[in-house]
């Protein structure tokens, strides 16, 4: 049969790569190898956006009933991804900064970078700048100056599962630490602690720091 | 005007005494650009030998090391083929390779190439031993005593020093514990050609198995066994990376997949 792309019933389109056999087994040539795993890594990463999906773990493509079923499995083809070949994959993540090993210090489980931690800090306070200006047309807070200087205070949970889905839905606390953590770094945001546990502060731009 | 360079005679002379310390100067100064050169050489000599002692393994080992190596030396006008000592750079970096070890090589590759053509680059280990000791003139069964007496432990090392070679020369054990001497082959042109033909048929779709190889063989009157077919196959996959390999197979063990000949959409 000819190789063929494939739309998996949440809507994403298979390469047609995955529809051959051998792409589900470790490739032992150096050339081949490489290319398979590029194939595999766009495909995780392209996946797990497509679901927001953040982990991925060595036993996700032996056991069933999984988020990744659609991925790591083919049973059209009655194939699955060799886990020994998934962990090499995970590694080869790791190490092009694609994800990191979560928890750390171990090699079973990752979680997946289909946005950078650089993107997530700026798609963080973009959110709370949206939400500022919402907050700023509809009630003028007497702590709102005339410059819309609100210096939010938010939980991480109220970042995390807000009660309308936002961008930041489901966003793994680790990474959005990284996110915070970065955006300290340029003086727009401080992790502080509050009442419910953890927080942050965010701040104004001041020009770009 | 130019009063305190002197007039007339006082001038000449002043003017030679100048001239003279300039190149006093001049040759002071070449001297120790010289002798700063050859401490740079002397230095940069040593650092490289340096590298190629603690990277000596991945010289040796890893082709696209040992490429990289070579390209290195040669952009900066070293050759490592060519050395102050007999043998060259590799006869240094290789210190356990005698003249003994390369006779026994050459001997090797004149077996390998001149059954080629009924093996396919594929020769079992045992029946090397015996052409070999053919070659140098010794019964086929004596290993323990003579002159030039040599074993399989001898053949296997020797292969391994050909390795820096490039040309492919490997030890393969296969499943059962055999071993078998890999030289990767022009000849094998002809057997990727015969794969590639097989995995253009129709329905194939670049599928191969060992077994419909040697079945496909036998319809041509020119059987092969399942070992030469399984090492046509495996030459494509780890050598020339033209296959690519399904150990998922229901039925076959591995399934070999032709990637030239799969038809994509």
């Amino acid at each position: 049969m000819a190789l063929s792309t494939y739309t998996t019933t949440t809507g994403f389109l298979l390469p047609s790569i995955h529809s051959a056999p051998p792409f589900f087994t470790q490739q032992p040539h150096p050339a081949s190898l490489s290319i398979a795993t590029e194939q595999w890594i766009q495909i995780i990463l392209k996946y797990a956006r497509h679901r927001r999906l953040f982990t991925v773990r060595v036993e996700d493509s032996e056991v069933s009933g999984n988020d990744w079923d659609e991925i790591l499995r083919n049973e059209r083809i009655n194939r699955k991804l060799i886990p020994s070949y998934l962990s090499y994959i995970l590694a080869q993540m790791v190490s092009q900064k694609l994800a990191v090993y979560e928890p750390p210090k171990q090699d079973r489980s990752i979680l997946i970078y289909w946005r950078l931690p650089e993107e997530w800090a700026e798609v963080l306070y973009e959110w709370v700048r949206l939400l500022e200006a919402l907050w700023f047309n509809s009630i003028i807070h007497s702590q709102v100056s005339s410059t819309g200087n609100l210096n939010t205070i938010m939980t991480f949970y109220e970042i995390t599962d807000p009660p309308v889905e936002s961008p930041l839905s489901g966003l793994p606390i680790p990474l959005l630490r990284q996110a915070i953590t970065l955006l300290s770094k340029s003086n727009r945001a401080q992790i502080i602690a509050i009442s419910e546990g953890e927080g942050v502060r965010f701040f104004p731009t001041t020009g770009k720091a | 005007m130019h009063r305190l360079n002197g007039v007339g005679l006082a001038a000449l002379d002043r003017h030679t005494t100048t001239s003279r310390s300039y190149d006093l100067l001049s040759n002071s100064l070449s001297q120790n650009q010289i002798t700063h050169l050859q401490s740079q050489l002397v230095s940069f000599r040593s650092a490289l030998t340096a590298f190629a002692i603690k990277h000596r393994e991945d010289i040796l080992h890893d082709p696209a090391f040992r490429h990289r190596f070579t390209q290195m030396c040669s952009s900066i006008g070293v050759d490592p083929l060519a050395g102050p000592r007999k043998g060259g750079w590799w006869a240094e970096l290789l210190p356990s390779v005698g003249d003994w070890q390369y006779e026994l090589g050459v001997q090797i590759v004149d077996v390998c190439v001149s059954t080629r053509e009924r093996n396919g680059g594929m020769i079992e280990l045992s029946e090397l031993v015996r052409l070999v000791r053919k070659l140098r003139g010794l019964s086929a069964d004596q290993d323990g005593k003579g002159k030039g007496r040599i074993n399989e432990e001898d053949i296997i090392r020797s292969v391994k020093t050909l390795s820096p070679l490039g040309a492919g020369y490997t030890v393969v054990t296969l499943n059962d514990g055999r071993k078998m001497v890999r030289s990767v082959p022009k000849e094998l042109d002809e057997d990727q050609a015969i794969i590639l033909a097989l995995a253009r048929a129709p329905g194939k779709y670049g599928r191969i198995t060992i077994d419909e190889l040697v079945v496909e063989r036998e319809k041509g009157g020119r059987g092969w066994t399942r070992e030469r077919a399984r090492g046509a196959l495996d030459n494509m996959l780890l050598q020339d990376g033209l296959c690519w390999v399904d150990e998922q197979d229901n039925i076959h063990d591995r399934v070999y997949w032709v990637t030239s000949a799969m038809k994509w959409d």
